[in-house]
């Protein structure tokens, strides 16, 4: 391996580390969090419709 | 000096007028009729052709409907700038900066004029309601004769609470007099809050009457009739849409003296009071959307009948306009803070994300004002396969509406979030992850908010429909919320790029601050006259029935005449209170016209 090509490959690992794997983690959680917030959110007004009818 | 106190005297005598006017014995029939009720509780007048006096020359729906509008205009101005003046103050007072106790001072002194303003047309809706609409102004006296009076003695208090607080600004100042200052500011607050709720609750006593029997006497029930159906939806969007466009108009006088600035400073000085200001304008109006939902779904949830008349009827068209408004009023305000990155020095890092979020911004605007059904000729219709069109038919059911704003909000958040950027740079470790993390948010936000969209708008039935714009709303605040947070922790022991330019700004971003509070106020005049008409031809629904000659709803063209023309007087109005606040801080050197002292 040139050293050219390791100094791009510790980059390439330098950019996962610092901005791809955040991302993914975050936006994993942040999807979850936004589908339960939609369930409850949902659930909780179909229930109030069903109690008051 | 006589001038100005003619002036200021003038919302006492009006207001002395305007309780003169209450405590008035009512002659004729309405005596005989008032002394009936007060045994029998207040029947509902059938009023007749007759109860409708007439100036020749005169249209009595449209003198009281700008009296009303007007009166609205300035009511919400002057009602609206203690708000943000107090927190300007209080502001001030924690930072120890006077630079904004200044700025809240000549707040609160642009509204000074104003309020004189605000009492001379309400008396003038008064006495146009008193000539015009007798029969319905004494039955609306007679439910409302406790909170009409209390109303009044309450002005005098507003009035008193006001003077000292502007005029004493100078003499409470340090230690405890300052806290004594902001508490009058507080108490300023809390007077004008109750007045407007007390307003508030005659109008949605039109719309939505209650403490009233089945046969539709009034019972004597105060807080029955105060507190019915619409007035806390409508007390809610009221205050929420005040603080908006009570905003956009002192961002027009900042732009007003902007351009009229003589030097570097005074640019600098109001180009700062400008920004100040549209940032209160847009703190409100990301909000607005969501009041205005809820106000709508109670109109619905009241009357099914009067909602679909509202956003399916003839009214519905008049939505469109209203989108466009509202589109304009997003689309000046992030024009005015990308103009604004131009202070800084470090926002040239952000100009590339500009076109994109205009993109975003302008698709969404398009999606916005896409109506459902079209108005077009036969020939037309044939062309078009029916009324509907195939492709851009669905983008105009509410579903997209909502996806829409929600999506024009968070990227109207992300303006902002890069404007407070612009002339930061971060100095904790974890940047990189931090901004990972923030675009995830908004990716996951955008996400679901495209999914409630479309997937409940146009795959599931009518109830998940409407149910699905709640979570969308709470999507669109948590990015807001969770951007901003993080953003603080961020930028905690963030370094200036340099210090800021204030006034290297373009005039073209001054001329957006002007759009902002003609849109606002357009806005206002409109969305009043909606949901004002949709009373259709009852003065009180289906309590009071209008039998006037005016008893019928207006074309499209013609109400946005009617609003223009208010739009316009409104408009003359407040250049002259800035007009008047520029010649007051002016003096001219009268050289010899004085008679020398002796000395």
């Amino acid at each position: 391996m040139s050293g050219v090509e390791a100094v791009s490959e510790t980059k390439a690992v330098g950019v996962l580390a610092r901005y791809l794997a955040p991302f993914v983690v975050a936006f994993a959680v942040f999807v979850g969090a936004f589908l339960l917030l939609d369930l409850a959110v949902m659930s909780l007004q179909g229930l109030s419709l069903f109690l008051s009818h | 000096m006589r001038g100005m106190a003619i002036i200021r005297a003038l919302p006492l005598l009006a207001f002395v007028l305007f309780m003169a006017l209450l405590v008035l014995e009512p002659v004729g029939g309405f005596a005989q009729e008032e002394e009936a009720t007060a045994i029998a509780g207040i029947t509902p007048p059938e009023l007749t052709d007759a109860d409708y006096p007439r100036i020749p020359g005169v249209n009595s729906r449209i003198v009281v409907w700008l009296a009303a509008q007007l009166h609205l205009w300035f009511a919400a101005f002057v009602l609206a700038v203690p708000i943000f003046v107090l927190i300007i103050e209080a502001v001030g007072m924690a930072k120890r900066d006077k630079r904004y106790d200044d700025m809240a001072y000549e707040f609160i002194k642009v509204s000074i004029t104003a309020y004189s303003l605000t009492a001379i047309l309400g008396g003038f809706l008064v006495f146009s309601l008193v000539v015009f609409y007798p029969g319905l102004f004494f039955y609306l006296s007679g439910v409302f004769k406790d909170t009409m009076f209390y109303y009044a003695l309450l002005f005098f208090a507003e009035s008193a609470v006001l003077y000292i607080y502007y005029y004493g600004w100078h003499w409470l100042q340090g230690g405890f007099r300052k806290w004594t200052h902001l508490t009058l500011g507080l108490l300023l607050n809390a007077v004008g809050t109750v007045l407007m709720l007390l307003a508030n609750a005659w109008l949605t006593f039109m719309m939505s009457p209650a403490g009233i029997d089945a046969g539709g006497v009034y019972t004597g029930d105060v807080w029955g009739a105060m507190h019915n159906h619409l007035w806390n939806p409508i007390n809610l969007h009221r205050v929420v849409a005040n603080v908006a466009f009570g905003g956009s108009i002192v961002g027009a006088y900042a732009a007003f003296k902007f351009l009229n600035a003589r030097n570097s400073g005074e640019r600098a000085h109001y180009d700062w009071m400008g920004y100040n200001a549209n940032f209160i304008a847009i703190s409100a109006l990301l909000p607005l959307p969501f009041a205005g939902y809820y106000l709508t779904a109670e109109i619905y949830a009241y009357s099914q009948q009067m909602g679909i008349t509202l956003m399916g009827g003839v009214f519905a068209w008049l939505f469109i306009i209203q989108a466009v408004l509202i589109g304009s009023l997003f689309l000046s305000a992030n024009y005015y803070l990308w103009c604004g990155m131009g202070r800084s020095d470090g926002g040239v890092r952000y100009y590339r994300y500009i076109k994109y979020i205009a993109i975003v911004l302008v698709g969404a605007f398009l999606v916005w004002f896409t109506p459902h059904t079209l108005v077009l000729t036969n020939a037309e219709l044939r062309a078009l396969g029916g009324p509907y069109h195939g492709i851009l038919g669905p983008l105009g059911i509410m579903p997209a509406k909502n996806t829409a704003v929600n999506i024009m909000i968070i990227f109207t958040a992300l303006s902002f979030q890069l404007y407070r950027r612009a002339n930061k740079v971060p100095t904790v470790s974890w940047v990189a992850a931090g901004n990972a993390v923030q675009v995830a948010l908004y990716l996951a936000a955008i996400l679901n908010i495209l999914f409630l969209g479309i997937y409940h708008g146009y795959f599931t039935n009518t109830v998940y429909k409407v149910a699905a714009s709640v979570p969308q709303v709470l999507t669109t605040l948590i990015v807001i919320v969770v951007s901003t947070s993080l953003d603080v922790v961020m930028y905690r022991r963030s370094r200036e790029v340099a210090p800021l330019h204030w006034g290297r700004v373009s005039e073209r971003s001054q001329y957006a601050l002007f759009l902002l509070a003609v849109a606002f106020t357009w806005l206002m005049g409109l969305m009043g006259y909606i949901r004002s008409g949709i009373r259709q031809h009852w003065h009180v629904t289906n309590l009071v029935r209008d039998n006037s000659v005016d008893a019928y709803t207006l074309t499209l063209g013609a109400a946005a005449n009617v609003v223009s023309i208010g739009v316009v007087l409104f408009m003359v109005m407040v250049i002259f209170v800035f007009w008047l606040s520029q010649i007051s801080s002016r003096k001219t050197a009268a050289t010899g016209y004085w008679q020398e002292d002796e000395a």
